[in-house]
Formats: structure tokens, sequence, C-alpha cells
């Protein structure tokens, strides 16, 4: 279970790690707002690849599911999954606690994701991890971001505390729309490397405060 | 008295509890821990992830009209009762709603099941606990309790009737009609090896005769009755691995018979159908596939019915309850020729007279037989002299798909008069297998010397 802000690359790590550990058995599903157990079937139905007619009877349904399931291992990735409900997670733990299914499920989720599924006592014993993505503190930032991209690599640290404070706040997704504004200006300007100039352009693009 | 309620609490919803009773279902010993579709609580719904549990096919639902209450709760209890389940577990039991307890508790008067109901709560919900009244149910609180107090029967071993034996060697072809010299003309056409073979299983047929005809009740009657002498021939052939092992079977019975002073004529088989014939071998393997491909009772025992007797379902379908055993070994087709007359009786020849032809039913075949009875008794408003098809939908197309969905061949359906058990007739002779039957007495002390294993 994954869980924290938007924006602080919770997708993206659980993404870039199994496609290290387990590139063939990865199976994402990612839902509408507010998604029935009937979704879950359907989406899970397309994601497997499974042939045919999607039954029309929920038993059936299941039953034909967990056969997918139990054909080989494999993770499932549900995304934004503080919109499930508690028949959602009902489903995905009754595929996961069927004796023939061989699955690992991933949960990533913003918002209150963790005090949702906190909230269902189903989950507690069920799940292995609950891993809390923080936003990068200024320390954090200061270490991270020279080695993030080549343009931070030689920027003066100052420069770099501005631009977190102004528009980063340690959001992963900030930074990457602050660096690729930065890979920009540099590139009109025939720069090397950002300056308090730039700086405020790019703030300016994202519409956060100069200064 | 009704079987015994229990309630087990689980207010933390651990997983343990859930997976440790999961890992304890085993219908084969009288287990079933069911685990209900989320979001389907209805009564309904419930009846139809029992019948899952019990290992049918859930997809076969509609086809097989199973998808209404009343029928698919009929279904559940046939299967459960067959299958003698002694323990049903009920996972997620606080999530189904008052009428699926009544109606458990119902199932469990009716086949005699202890019930299990697990709630992941920290007390039985008001509106779920008022359905328990008057069960005197206990409460449990830990999962070693349930398990404790969760028995479950060694494991079924196949008795030496419930596996067919399919891969016997196949025998020389020896079409000698005549008893008096059968073992002698063996051993001049066939040689020693190929006398040894047929021998060994003219001599399994003759045994099987001399045992059964002495434990038949009447000293010396004239006559063996009919079907009772159909019903021997058929359970003798009925695991027969190929035609020639049949007829040298039934030459041995025949000379079990002379042995008593009977004269048992089998017909030439040559355009003959029946059991040992072309009847396919219906083996715990076949009916083990019948279970997994279907899920209504009636349907089952159509599809065993129609490869142990080879005849058309159709012609099945009127079947009483009475042409099946009560041990449901045996099962009894009497076919009525058309007698209407378009001349008054008076002109009229004689009606032609009904054909009976009796089937061994083998041992894995019968639950099934035994579930369809269930089911059909079961009907509401049934009669005493219903039929064991009736309420389904029993015709050649739908048995005929069901059996492809477990993929299982029908035989060439064949009619009733086709059959060569109905063809067999058996009359007292004096003198016959008597010292003054010279030539069958010869015959059956024919010693052709050492022979080498065939």
């Amino acid at each position: 279970m994954l869980h924290g802000d938007a924006g602080l690359g919770k997708t993206l790590s659980v993404n870039a790690s199994l496609r290290a550990l387990a590139p063939a058995d990865v199976c994402r599903v990612q839902f509408r707002a507010r998604p029935t157990p009937r979704d879950i079937r359907h989406v899970l139905f397309d994601a497997l690849g499974i042939s045919g007619t999607p039954p029309t009877r929920p038993i059936e349904f299941d039953a034909l599911l967990k056969d997918a399931l139990s054909e080989r291992f494999r993770v499932l990735v549900c995304d934004e999954a503080q919109w499930l409900s508690r028949e959602c997670f009902e489903l995905w733990r009754h595929l996961w606690d069927d004796r023939r299914t061989e699955i690992a499920i991933v949960f990533v989720g913003g918002g209150d994701c963790y005090q949702v599924l906190r909230r269902e006592p189903m989950l507690s014993s069920r799940v292995y991890v609950w891993q809390e993505f923080r936003r990068l503190d200024r320390e954090q930032v200061l270490a991270v971001i020279p080695a993030y991209h080549p343009v931070w690599a030689g920027a003066d640290p100052e420069d770099i505390a501005c631009a977190d404070v102004h528009a980063g706040h340690g959001n992963f997704r900030a930074w990457s729309k602050i660096t690729a504004h930065v890979v920009t200006a540099l590139a009109r300007l025939d720069r090397d490397r950002p300056d308090r100039e730039i700086l405020q352009w790019v703030f300016s693009r994202l519409g956060g405060s100069g200064g | 008295m009704a079987a015994e309620v229990r309630v087990l609490l689980d207010p933390g919803d651990d997983m343990r509890v859930s997976v440790g009773l999961l890992e304890r279902h085993d219908p084969a010993r009288g287990r079933v821990v069911v685990h209900p579709t989320p979001g389907s609580p209805g009564p309904q719904a419930f009846a139809h992830d029992v019948l899952g549990a019990l290992g049918r096919a859930v997809n076969r639902l509609k086809a097989e009209q199973l998808v209404g209450l009343a029928a698919a709760w009929r279904a559940v209890a046939a299967w459960m009762v067959t299958d003698q389940i002694e323990d049903l577990v009920v996972l997620r039991a606080d999530r189904l709603t008052a009428g699926t307890w009544a109606r458990v508790l119902e199932l469990r008067r009716e086949t005699g099941s202890r019930v299990l109901l697990v709630c992941h709560t920290p007390q039985i919900p008001a509106h779920l606990d008022a359905v328990l009244a008057g069960t005197g149910h206990h409460l449990l609180t830990g999962l070693s309790q349930a398990l404790e107090s969760c028995g479950a029967r060694p494991h079924p071993r196949l008795g030496p009737d419930a596996a067919a034996r399919p891969d016997a060697a196949d025998l020389p072809l020896f079409l000698h009609p005549h008893i008096r010299n059968y073992r002698s003309k063996a051993f001049a056409q066939l040689g020693p090896a190929g006398f040894a073979r047929i021998d060994a299983v003219y001599r399994h047929g003759q045994d099987a005769a001399c045992r059964w005809l002495s434990t038949r009740p009447a000293s010396r009657p004239a006559a063996v009755g009919h079907q009772s002498v159909q019903m021997f021939l058929a359970w003798l052939v009925h695991d027969s691995p190929s035609r020639h092992h049949t007829l040298a079977r039934l030459r041995g019975a025949q000379a079990g018979f002379r042995l008593h002073g009977l004269k048992l004529d089998i017909p030439v088989l040559d355009t003959l159908s029946g059991p040992g014939l072309n009847a396919p071998l219906v083996t715990a393997q076949t009916v083990g596939r019948i279970r997994a491909g279907v899920a209504h009772p009636v349907i089952a025992a159509g599809i065993a019915a129609v490869l142990v007797t080879g005849v058309q379902a159709l012609a099945l379908a009127s079947t009483p309850w009475d042409a099946l055993s009560p041990e449901n070994d045996t099962l009894q087709l009497t076919w009525h020729p058309p007698n209407r007359q378009l001349v008054p009786a008076s002109l009229a020849a004689s009606p032609t007279p009904a054909t009976t032809a009796v089937f061994h039913v083998p041992a894995a075949a019968r639950p099934l037989l035994q579930a369809a009875r269930h089911f059909s008794r079961s009907t509401q408003g049934h009669r005493a002299a219903g039929r064991l098809f009736a309420a389904t939908p029993f015709t050649n197309v739908r048995i005929g798909a069901a059996a492809a969905n477990c993929k299982i061949p029908l035989p060439a359906q064949q009619s009733l008069t086709a059959m060569w058990q109905t063809r067999v007739t058996c009359t007292r002779v004096e003198g016959l297998g008597t010292r003054f039957d010279a030539s069958f007495a010869d015959d059956q002390s024919f010693d052709p010397g050492p022979l080498s294993a065939a």
C-alpha cells in the first residue's frame, strides 16, 4: 500500500520498481472516480486479456477472474485507491484470499487513502507494507535535485532552495515541471545553468510567486 | 435433531481466519467452505456460491435453469446430501442478508450438516442474531476453537467397483457360439497363448455366475427371473474393456449357468448394442468431469444415465423413480410400443409386449443418480410415483450440450430394443450340467497341459 499526496512519485516509483522486479507479471488497473465492483471486474477482464464476452453474473465473473489469476503469478497495481468503496475492497480481498489465485496487489492512492484503507479491518492483517510518500524536505531537495537532472548539477544551492520555496514545495511532479521550463529557458537564452532571472521566468510560467 | 449451529466472531477480520478456514475446504471429506461473492448477499446468489464451493459449474446456471431461487436451493440440498457434506462453513456471513441466514438454517435441517457462520465483526449483527433464535447456537471466538470442532471424515477410497479397468490387455477374437466345447475349440483355434488369455476371462465369467447363482434364494426353480438374469449379466460386463472380453465373460457365464442346470441363451451380439459392447466405461474420472462441468443434479444424472444405458436422453425423460433401485446400482428401463389401433380390439393382433432392459450403474455414477432423485423428490407437490428426471429441461439437446461442456462424448444413441440383454433367455433343462451332459463335462475338464503365460 503506497499512499501520499499527489505528485510525490508514488506511481512513478511503483512502475519503475516493478519494471525492474517483475516486468512480465504486472497488470495495472485504474478507475474513474468511485468505481463499483462491476467496474473492477470489467477493468480486470480487459487488463488480463481474457477473451470472449464478460459474464453477466458476478459469481461467473469472479470464477473467470480467479481462473485467469491462478494461471501464473501476477502483480495487480490498483492506482487511485482512495476512490474505492468498501465493496470494492471486498472484491480485491475476495480475489486475494482465494486459494487458487497467485497475486500480489499494490494499492496506490493519494489524498485520504491511508485513512480510507485503515478504516477497513480486512486490510490491516492483509497489507504487508504501508508505505507513506512525503514531500522532500529542504535538505533532501538539495541532495536529490542536482542528481535528478543535469541542468541542476551546477546550480547554486541557494537557487535550488529558492525554486523549492516558490514552486517545488518538495513535490517531485512540481520539480519535473520546473525542470522542463528551465531546460526551455536555458536553450532560448543559450545559458548552461539556471539563475534567479531564469527562475523568475519559470515561476511566471507556473503561476508561482516571484521573489 | 437438527445439526449444530456455530458462529465464529472475527472482529479484526484477520486474514488467518479466512485463509485458515479456506485451507480446510475439502468437499471429498465432507467439509465445504463458502466464500460468498462480494456484493451479492441475497439467498439466490448465496445458493450459487454454495454450488460453486461444491465444485459445480457456475457458468451453467442459466443454461441448466438453476438461476431461480427455489431450484438453486433444491440443487444445493441434493448435492450436499449426496456428497455427504457434514460441515458447511460460511465466510463473510455478517455481510449476508437475514433471508440468506434463514435459508442456511433450513438447509442444515434438510441435510443434517453442521453450520459455522463466520462474522468478521465484534458481535453478531442484530438483524442476523434474530434469525438464530431457537437454534441453540454456540458462539466461538477463536479460529482454533472453530478448527477443533470442525471434523472431517477420512478421504474416500475407491472401491474395486469404483474404477473400471480400461487398460486390460485386448483379447483375440473368438466367436465360437457353443458352450459344450468352447474351451477345447479355443485351444484348437488360438493355440496355448491365446487360449490362456481367453480362458482366464471365461473363468472369471463362470465363477461370477456360480457365485451369483449360489446366492439365489429358491432352490432349483424352473428358471431364474429374466430381469434378475439381465441384472447379473449387465453387472458382469459393465466394466468389460472390449467386445471380445464381453463375449468371453458371457460364454463363461453360460457355462456357470449350465453347471446349475440352466440354459442361458445369449443373442448374436454382432448387430446389437448395450453393456460391454458400445457403452463407454463410466469411471470415477468421467464422473469427476460431469461434476465439474454441470450444476444441475438432474442434468448430471442424465449424462450418466445416457452413458450407462446408451439410449438417448429423451427416452429417459419419463423414467419413474422406481426404475432406479434403492441402492442406485440398477436402472431398469421399459419401452412400451405404441398400441393405438385403428381396428376393434377383438380383430387386432395382440399388442406388442413392453421391452425391459436392465443396466448396472457403476459405483462412481450412483451419487449422480441419487442427487437427481433427491432433487426430483424435493419438487413442490411431487407425486409418489413421480419421474426421476422431473421438472427439468431434459432434452437431447440440453443433455448433449451439458455433456459437451464436460468434454464427454455421448454414445451413438440406440433403441432399447437393440440392447442385447433384453433378448437373453434362461430356462431350466433337465440333465444339463450333469454327468449326462457329456461333451460339456469333457470341455470343462479339458486340460491343455502346462501353458506358457499369455
